[in-house]
């Protein structure tokens, strides 16, 4: 006994030193006067980092010598960690963040002002506004403005002489005639929590459209989601929906994962899907026709025809720790990727990015995008979360998660969100709450 | 006297130390916390006092079903883990011919992190193609399928289990090694005088038992108590609210940057595992027996 | 005599398919980790067409598992060590000498099973102690962390062994420090190996604290590796399962070779007395 304890503490030692020894040399590489080269810490959500981006950002590093630590965080955690690490003073040098009203969380004095950087001016208008708070530029968008809307696969629409509906009783009819016909009008996927309330986020458009200036009195409590009826609407339709059985028998437990195979397949018709999200399909499904597929605004929840869609504010920036040590290594990234042949090769990568942020890069519209514009005369307006505060997407898909469930009716839903949002908002202090 | 060298206070500075500065101080410093208004967008904190306790004990019916599902989860996964882990070491302690290989097997779930298991379960548990599904399809049982963790009713009930299944072996190797302290003499005399297995059990086994008993109810109560990893994970505390408990709502106002309510209910958490905690200890270890 | 053993037997058998309600995950685990992208996505129990054995060599390569491989081990290790050693010789003390003090200390360590960790004011902490991001600073806060635990356990088992160990100790001339580690410690050895199991399997499976604590990501421990697969390519279960099995493997190799000792180390002799 004593000769094996006392090889398995030798072998645990010689493990331990080996270990330790590989790790120490290893954390020790890091630039030591970061002048021209170094390390650019960048944290991001799991989601967020694709091939492409670590191939840029190995091509960078071959240009300059400059390495890029990509710390790639679980999603949930992501926005907690940034910012606790930004108010203890240990954020990445580079951090992503979605644009739009999202960026009133962070504590604004620790993120760099970016406003006179070269590459500002080039930025298409969106792009510019997306990432500008109270007038200063905080965030680079390399990203795309988009929304999300029906994707319908043209080829059973055609079979069964399927127009695509201008409102909700029309759509209730197709998708009673697909369903008679063997075919799930809707995939959906309650399970992934931020998907099903986009029915509600989409709406909101055609709503404020409707109220001009319903978003500003949602946003200084003169309105709440309960008085709103599309709101309301679109909520009991997507109850109506999956009891009438248009989301299929398996709705509750569906993936998004599942979902290229969902309607690549043919097995169902249509999804709520973003203006590329059929060149996907069409990768995963090259049979299926994919790339031939429209779309139509959802009008689940419209009061008459629908007449606007509704797009995000831009989708994910990446902003500068204004306390970084390498804040010039960090602006030469910025020049580097703002470089119209870095962003080709990015945009390139990117088949769900449909709307480059520069104007020299220019994508072809998919077919949805050009089906889309037609269909809503290019009215694409804010949607619900970039133009209403506080829009708790996972929040807001747990209660509607809850209401297919059976747990409350649409009504109570709407009373929790601004319950919960009240709260939200007097804590930062909103004027109104 | 004597006792004074061989058994120096000095022995218990280093781990004083080390458990002040950076645990328990900063905890302590932390509840400060929950008495003020800190959030994510004032720089200026301003002390509101018991505020944010009054509404987590305003009668909110949210607030009431963390309270209720946080002492249901705890209380039915440790008695049910305590249950299964003795079972278990009684029947591995018999002297089966393949007890170690066996002892591995059921302590592997304890190994896995909630991550894992999350991803794992998700997939059992999905109520067309899951293996829990097909299973009792296929011995006939099908009217019993649920869509596991989004029906009302099986929703609770299915994360419990996964944490039985998960802690049952843990309970389990501690139960094992309490029971290798029990002198076979006495085992032996009570053959001899006639004893049967269950006379036994009760009269010899168990109060040798009393310190792993004491050790896995309390520990499994407490872990019980503040359980989120594996909670959120599997259901996010859905459908809706159903299976939230104190730690997911915890992590859901630190979300939504209400640091000081998050603050305030981790505190909550705290006095409630520590009263119910010493309580039990209190309760258990009236009878330890000691061997010496 | 053969109707016991043909009891046992069955017995045996009955637990085994009673193990196999543990088993199964990890089979499927297992198996999805060798099929291609489409395959794994299903989940199923069925075995793959092809073996894809392929997926580990990948997981290894772009997870950085190597390098993460040798934080994780230096750090749960390490933890462990700390925690077992400051945590024996704490519990030794407060469970022979139950003065009043003692009492409180030894109720205020548990305190800590139930205290909430608060991440703000730990970071301040580690950054006072200038223990940011470094393998010390995090191996320390384990060790606190741990800690409540150990002496929780140590406590209780210690109050099984006899006095008169320490007394024979003293006759021998062994005090302080060398009285404990050559004579009581080593009595400890069965709780010691359940302690040292435990804590480095929970130092090993954490992944929350590396990513507030530990700002260089060549430093990260295995656990944080996994994220790399999940987001980056949506849905590659195969590599996830891949390196699932290949995160728990270390662990289940120490509880494996621990656990032998733990119930094979008694002071056989000290207490049939």
């Amino acid at each position: 006994m004593g000769k094996m304890k006392l090889t398995m503490i030798l072998m645990l030692s010689l493990l331990l030193l080996a270990g330790f020894s590989t790790a120490y040399a290893s954390g020790k590489t890091e630039g030591t006067s970061a002048k021209e080269t170094g390390t650019i810490t960048f944290g991001a959500s799991q989601n967020w980092i694709k091939d492409v981006d670590r191939d840029i950002a190995a091509d960078f590093e071959k240009e300059t010598g400059i390495k890029i630590d990509y710390q790639v965080n679980p999603d949930d955690q992501y926005t907690n960690i940034i910012k606790t690490k930004l108010n203890t003073g240990e954020a990445p040098d580079i951090f992503m963040w979605a644009a739009g009203l999202e960026l009133r969380q962070l504590p604004l004095d620790k993120v760099l002002d970016l406003s006179s950087e070269p590459w500002v001016g080039r930025l298409k208008d969106w792009a510019k506004k997306s990432g500008m708070v109270d007038g200063k530029l905080l965030g680079l968008n390399t990203w795309s403005i988009d929304g999300w809307g029906m994707v319908y696969n043209t080829a059973i629409f055609d079979k069964y002489s399927l127009t695509p509906p201008k409102n909700y009783p029309d759509f209730l009819k197709v998708c009673d005639t697909l369903l008679k016909n063997g075919i799930i009008p809707v995939y959906e996927i309650p399970i992934d929590l931020w998907h099903t309330e986009l029915f509600m986020d989409e709406i909101a458009a055609d709503a404020n459209l409707h109220s001009p200036g319903l978003y500003e009195k949602l946003n200084s409590n003169k309105a709440k989601f309960a008085d709103v009826k599309e709101f309301e609407q679109s909520l009991t339709a997507i109850k109506e929906m999956a009891d009438k059985g248009y989301f299929g028998p398996t709705y509750m437990s569906d993936k998004w994962t599942n979902a290229t195979e969902a309607l690549g397949t043919g097995k169902y018709a249509m999804f709520l899907g973003y203006t590329s999200w059929q060149v996907e399909c069409a990768k995963d499904y090259p049979q299926s026709g994919a790339e031939n597929w429209k779309m139509f605004p959802s009008p689940l929840g419209a009061t008459g025809d629908v007449k606007s869609f509704g797009t995000s504010a831009g989708g994910v920036l990446q902003l500068v720790y204004k306390g970084s040590k390498n804040v010039n290594l960090v602006k030469k990234w910025l020049a580097y990727k703002t470089q119209v042949p870095v962003l080709n090769k990015f945009y390139a990568g990117r088949a769900d990015l449909g709307n480059p942020s520069f104007p020299e890069v220019t994508k072809a519209p998919t077919a949805g995008l050009a089906s889309m514009t037609d269909f809503v005369k290019g009215n694409f307006l804010s949607d619900g979360a970039t133009g209403i505060l506080f829009w708790d997407q996972m929040g807001f898909g747990s209660l509607i998660q809850g209401m297919l469930a059976g747990q409350m009716t649409p009504k109570q839903v709407l009373e929790a969100i601004d319950t919960n949002r009240a709260k939200v908002a007097k804590a930062a202090g909103t004027p109104g709450f | 006297m004597r006792s004074h060298a061989l058994y120096p206070q000095y022995f218990i500075v280093p781990a004083l130390l080390l458990y002040l500065g950076l645990f328990i101080l900063p905890s302590l410093i932390g509840f400060g916390y929950g008495l003020t208004n800190w959030n994510a967008w004032n720089q200026n904190l301003r002390w509101i006092g018991f505020d944010n306790i009054a509404e987590i004990f305003s009668g909110d019916p949210r607030y009431l079903l963390y309270i209720q599902n946080t002492l249901l989860f705890a209380v039915v996964t440790t008695v049910l883990k305590v249950v299964i882990g003795l079972a278990l070491a009684l029947l591995l302690s018999g002297g089966l011919k393949s007890s170690n290989a066996l002892r591995t097997v059921f302590y592997l779930p304890a190994v896995l992190s909630p991550l894992v298991i999350g991803l794992i379960f998700t997939s059992i548990f999905n109520p067309t193609r899951g293996l829990l599904t097909q299973g009792l399809k296929a011995i006939g049982l099908s009217g019993l399928t649920r869509s596991w963790l989004v029906d009302l009713s099986t929703a609770m009930p299915s994360v419990m289990a996964v944490e039985v299944w998960r802690m049952s072996g843990y309970c389990m190797v501690i139960f094992l090694a309490g029971l290798k302290v029990i002198p076979q003499n006495l085992f032996e005399a009570a053959d001899i005088d006639g004893a049967s297995a269950v006379q036994k059990f009760f009269k010899i086994t168990l109060p040798f038992l009393q310190p792993s008993i004491s050790i896995n109810v309390i520990l499994n109560l407490i872990w019980g108590l503040k359980v989120f990893d594996l909670i959120f994970v599997l259901t996010r505390g859905g459908p809706g609210y159903a299976t939230g408990v104190l730690n997911t709502a915890v992590f859901f106002e630190y979300s939504s940057g209400r640091y000081g309510m998050a603050t305030a209910l981790g505190v909550v958490i705290f006095v409630i595992t520590s009263i119910i905690a010493l309580l039990v200890l209190r309760v258990l270890n009236r009878n330890t027996v000691e061997l010496a | 005599m053969k109707s016991t053993r043909v009891r046992g037997s069955i017995l045996e058998v009955c637990v085994w398919i009673l193990s196999l309600v543990v088993l199964v995950p990890f089979v499927l685990v297992l198996v999805n980790s060798l099929k291609d992208r489409a395959g794994a996505n299903i989940m199923s129990l069925t075995l793959p067409s092809i073996f894809h054995w392929e997926n580990y060599a990948i997981v290894v390569k772009e997870g950085k598992l190597v390098q993460s491989f040798c934080n994780s081990l230096l750090i749960a290790a390490l933890s462990t060590l700390v925690s077992v050693f400051f945590s024996a010789m704490a519990a030794f003390v407060l469970s022979r000498r139950r003065s009043r003090t003692n009492k409180g200390l030894y109720y205020f360590f548990l305190l800590g099973l139930a205290a909430p960790l608060n991440m703000v004011t730990v970071i301040r902490s580690l950054q006072i102690f200038h223990l940011m991001n470094s393998y010390l600073g995090i191996i320390l806060l384990y060790g606190a962390l741990l800690m409540p635990f150990s002496i929780f356990l140590y406590y209780g088992f210690i109050a099984s062994v006899p006095r008169e160990m320490d007394e024979s100790a003293m006759m021998d001339g062994c005090r302080g420090f060398s009285g404990f580690f050559l004579i009581v410690f080593p009595l400890l050895q069965p709780v010691t190996f359940t302690v040292c199991v435990i804590n480095f399997m929970n130092a090993w499976n954490e992944f929350m604290i590396p990513l507030y604590v530990l700002n260089n990501s060549g430093r990260w421990p295995m656990t944080l590796a996994i994220y790399n697969f999940y987001g980056r390519r949506v849905s590659d279960w195969n590599l996830v399962f891949a390196d699932i099995l290949i995160t728990i493997f270390p662990v289940l190799v120490v509880y494996i070779v621990g656990q032998k000792y733990l119930v094979s180390g008694m002071t056989a002799g000290a207490v049939k007395g």
